[in-house]
């Protein structure tokens, strides 16, 4: 039984209306595993974990959460799954203390007083728990929702995109706190448009309109893409990507300030092209590293070629 | 174009709403079905001047007259004698229930009356719980049944004759003599006010919920459906039970409208509590936004804004195609009014029951002993019947002395 992973779904399907929001989808999420959830919007992350913790009836496909089946005991599965929504939905007229309350309450944990007390000072917001939860800055907003999310020590946690809208200091927090329970023993499946924020977990699972077309560590998937990158760095990169753009072997142009990322699959093509212009516009060429937004853009385009 | 009014932002913010209102159902349903429900109801459904009124007779001694002025009361077209021949125990009843607006009470010795000219005596017991309701009826009565007596004798011809000859018509108002009309709408509006305000405040918080998103989180946690149902109507239940209370005890002290037993008890048992009920399960089949919620509401009030119309033209007053509507919904939100639909002994009507040991010409009949009453008891100027009066001082014209029972 503990052996078990913690997510293993198969052929997961959601129809709604006639359209195949989910379709097929398979994951794998060991335990203590921080899995990655990523693809477009709209590409269905959000319905399949919904489906994955008991909130939506699968229309085909089955699997186990937590060794418990998501059909039958979606009851279970709630009792041991704590799921973060995309969007805030904590009450705003209630303190941070009453609504960490009212979740103790929900869970029937006991003593509440004393959990609820230790989770505010566990998660920095004991100075603030009589502050109502709507006056709260965003940051502190995704903080009481992982804390409510956590409060029952669930033994998964499914977060759907938890770092909208998060500054950067914030989200690092939020991450050390991820990785720090996930230490712990805790199984972490966290959706992100965040491509730093993807390199941050130990698998990743990608998703496009409604298919898993790529799984694995991060740079096994950076890897299987096959891609090339080289850099263009000079003055005039707005001239050269224009350029650019239809010349054989290129497939992405990307600005970043003032350097270019010209990313494809044919390396040598690529490298032909990519020097030309360099050559044209006087700017230099050198080799790069693909990133892994790099390889998400190429399947998003790819998946997208495989609709039309 | 001017800063302060520009055509062309006027008319891209009509262009909006018109958007907004074509992709709204429920406005199509405000739009068409609230004017033609309404007009059906306003048009066909109420009626200022009802006729076929339910009406029970107490007659120990049917003979021609009695058939004579049955016949003529049935003709006005106000009266339908539903109940014929009960005795005055069973009419009392009737009329305490609702089945009955009025019961015709002609005394064994009637037609004995009648033939000597001896001051003959006829009574007729409304149910005024409704002031408006009996008006239309009783108004015509007091010519109608004499003139079908004169028929009768063949004395039309000296219409106006002796005094003593003619009929002297008794109409008692019960349960509401001085037709106070605070009586019945003061009452009645408690149901009105619980589903104004509890339908539409239930229903708002269930699609508050799923507006804002935490319904989800409710889900996703262990709580169930029936968990999550109660939890949002019974805090309700407790504010329903606030405004009623602050419905009864405004009667009370502003009204003064009578009251039969406890008012604690009968705030906290009310059946209208229901009311509040409604609101989840219908904003659960309507996930759209607050507004949607509120349309629904709205339109769920429909027949509660009816029969508020209904308190100023009482039920029996509505033509057969509102009537049954009516009594249905009258028969939850009014258990004061019909208590036949509930709770006895809180209403009017309870109250008006409640001086039984009350001698009434009825009393005479039922026990046959009328005849035994001398001439000068003075059933004709109806000392023996006593009063029926929800207040101390708004006693009717009648001593409350009877001087055959005490």
């Amino acid at each position: 039984m503990t052996e078990e992973p913690a997510i293993a779904v198969t052929g997961l399907v959601k129809i709604f209306g006639n359209r195949r929001v989910v379709d097929g989808v398979s994951l794998r999420v060991e335990r203590g595993e921080i899995a990655g959830f990523l693809g477009p919007n709209g590409s269905g992350k959000t319905t399949t974990i919904r489906m994955m913790c008991g909130l939506l009836t699968p229309d085909a496909g089955e699997g186990r959460v937590l060794g418990f089946d998501i059909r039958r005991q979606g009851r279970r599965i709630k009792r041991e799954v704590g799921y973060m929504t995309q969007r805030f939905s904590f009450y705003e007229d209630l303190t941070i203390e009453e609504n960490l309350s009212f979740v103790a309450g929900l869970y029937g944990l006991t003593p509440a007083r004393r959990i609820v007390r230790d989770t505010l000072e566990d998660l920095g917001l004991s100075g603030r728990r009589h502050q109502l939860a709507g006056s709260l800055s965003g940051g502190w907003k995704q903080r009481l929702a992982l804390a409510a999310c956590i409060m029952h020590r669930p033994r998964l946690l499914m977060l759907d995109e938890p770092t909208a809208g998060v500054d950067p200091l914030a989200r690092r927090m939020f991450w050390d706190e991820i990785h720090a329970r996930s230490a712990e023993g805790l199984t972490v499946l966290v959706s992100t448009h965040y491509m730093d924020e993807a390199e941050r977990c130990h698998r990743i699972n990608y998703i496009a309109n409604g298919r898993l077309i790529a799984a694995g560590r991060v740079a096994d998937v950076v890897a299987g893409a096959g891609l090339t990158t080289v850099v263009l760095e000079g003055p005039n990169t707005a001239e050269a990507a224009r350029r650019l753009k239809g010349r054989p072997g290129v497939e992405q142009v990307a600005s970043f300030g003032t350097t270019l990322h010209v990313v494809g699959r044919d390396a040598a093509a690529l490298r032909q092209s990519a020097e030309a212009v360099a050559r044209e516009t006087g700017t230099t060429m050198h080799p790069a590293e693909t990133m892994l937004e790099d390889v998400f853009i190429q399947l998003m385009a790819a998946s997208e070629d495989s609709l039309r | 174009m001017s800063r302060f009014f520009s055509l062309t932002r006027l008319f891209a913010l009509l262009r909006k709403e018109v958007i907004q209102l074509r992709r709204d159902r429920i406005t199509f349903a405000m739009m068409l079905g609230v004017p033609l429900m309404q007009l059906l109801l306003f048009g066909f459904a109420i009626n200022s001047d009802p006729k076929q009124l339910p009406a029970a007779l107490v007659a120990p001694v049917q003979d021609r007259f009695s058939r004579a002025i049955v016949t003529a009361l049935e003709l006005t077209d106000y009266y339908r004698f539903t109940s014929p021949g009960v005795s005055a125990a069973e009419a009392e009843r009737l009329l305490a229930r609702g089945a009955v607006s009025f019961v015709v009470t002609l005394p064994s010795d009637f037609g004995r009356r009648v033939l000597r000219g001896d001051h003959p005596v006829m009574l007729i017991e409304a149910d005024a719980t409704d002031p408006a309701v009996a008006s239309g009826a009783v108004s015509t009565l007091g010519t109608v049944a004499a003139e079908a007596l004169q028929r009768e004798l063949g004395t039309e011809a000296q219409a106006g004759a002796a005094r003593d000859t003619q009929l002297q018509v008794l109409v008692h108002r019960r349960y509401n003599p001085e037709g106070i009309t605070a009586y019945n709408i003061v009452p009645g509006l408690l149901g009105v006010i619980l589903q104004l305000t509890m339908v539409m405040m239930t229903a708002m918080a269930l699609t508050r919920e799923i507006e804002r998103g935490t319904m989800e989180n409710l889900l996703s946690m262990p709580a169930t459906p029936l968990e999550i149902m109660l939890g949002k109507m019974l805090p309700y239940l407790g504010v329903s039970a606030v405004q009623v209370l602050v419905v009864l005890v405004a009667a009370r002290a502003l009204f003064h409208v009578p009251f039969v037993g406890s008012l604690g008890l009968a705030s906290g048992r009310h059946p209208d509590l229901r009311d509040g009920a409604s609101g989840p399960g219908l904003s659960h089949f309507d996930r759209g936004a607050d507004a949607d919620a509120g349309d629904a509401a709205d339109l769920l009030l429909f027949p509660a804004l009816h029969h508020a119309v209904g308190l100023h033209v009482p039920l029996s007053r509505h033509a057969r195609l509102g009537a049954g509507l009516g009594r249905d919904l009258s028969a939850h939100a009014f258990p004061a009014l019909h208590p036949g639909g509930h709770a006895e002994g809180r209403g009017l009507r309870g109250r008006g029951a409640a001086p039984r040991r009350a001698c009434t010409l009825r009393d005479h009949a039922d026990a046959g002993r009328a005849a035994e009453v001398p001439a000068d008891a003075g059933l004709s100027e109806g000392r023996c019947i006593a009063p029926v009066g929800n207040r101390a001082g708004s006693l009717r014209a009648f001593s409350p002395l009877c001087r055959h029972h005490g």
